[in-house]
């Protein structure tokens, strides 16, 4: 532990996110490299976002995508050009 | 179509069930159609339907919709969910109980919890989460500022754990008493 875990943790979903300057991500991962608990959180929370968004996929139903076809080609022939 | 089906699961997760995320994507798709003039080539496509979808799934359904089930958790600490799986004695142990919990944790158990959120924070974990965008990004669909993004955002997936916490212990995907210190 070290005393940079807090703010580390405080960073950890920008980092996740891609939401952080580089050199503020290189510390995060310079302290990531020696430290295996913050390492070991930060895998995890990685791993659940993956989880979580292959999850929550859905299968579009045929049927709809036959029905929006129709809609949007109705539509298409009722608007001026 | 490229983004309907995508815009499909986001609509699901808003809407809650099938024939309502098909009437929403429908209607998303159609103004999209007829405003299509007022976008602005160059930018992001993605987001301008999404900011569609948003609009009016805001104006059709939350009205509309009482959600006895959303629940607003409070604070919730940083890590919950890893925090509460494995001890730190082993680490072998608790990467096994880590992958029991991240793979115990079904579609349905996902879903509900993403559903039983509050809106204001289920959108922009939906966004981040499911679709990828940026902050920038969802700032802009949702036409709030970035920093109430991001502590949405944040509480809002702190509140996912606590809630897939509620679903691993009910199913037993955690062994008893396994909590980091």
């Amino acid at each position: 532990m070290s005393d940079y875990c807090d703010q580390a943790l405080a960073e950890i979903y920008l980092y996740l996110d891609r939401e952080l300057t580089w050199w503020r991500r290189r510390r995060i991962r310079r302290h990531l490299a020696e430290c295996p608990p913050c390492m070991n959180g930060f895998s995890f929370e990685r791993r659940l976002k993956v989880v979580v968004r292959q999850r929550l996929a859905e299968e579009v139903p045929p049927e709809f995508v036959d029905r929006l076809h129709t809609a949007l080609r109705s539509e298409q022939t009722d608007l001026p050009q | 179509m490229p983004f309907a089906g995508q815009l499909y699961a986001a609509a699901m997760r808003m809407a809650r069930n099938p024939s309502d995320a098909e009437d929403l994507v429908q209607e998303t798709m159609l103004k999209a159609y007829r405003a299509y003039d007022t976008f602005t080539e160059g930018t992001n496509l993605k987001a301008w339907l999404y900011r569609i979808l948003t609009n009016t799934y805001i104006n059709r359904y939350r009205k509309a919709q009482r959600r006895p089930n959303e629940t607003d958790l409070g604070e919730v600490e940083d890590l919950y969910l890893y925090r509460r799986v494995g001890s730190e004695e082993s680490a072998d142990m608790s990467r096994s109980a880590e992958d029991q919990l991240l793979e115990g944790l079904v579609e349905s158990d996902i879903k509900e919890a993403v559903e039983a959120l509050p809106e204001h924070f289920r959108l922009p974990v939906l966004l981040a989460d499911l679709e990828g965008f940026s902050y920038k990004d969802i700032a802009e669909i949702l036409d709030v500022p970035i920093g109430t993004v991001m502590s949405r955002l944040h509480r809002g997936r702190k509140q996912l754990q606590r809630a897939l916490w509620e679903f691993a212990s009910r199913r037993g995907l955690v062994p008893e008493g396994a909590e980091r210190p």
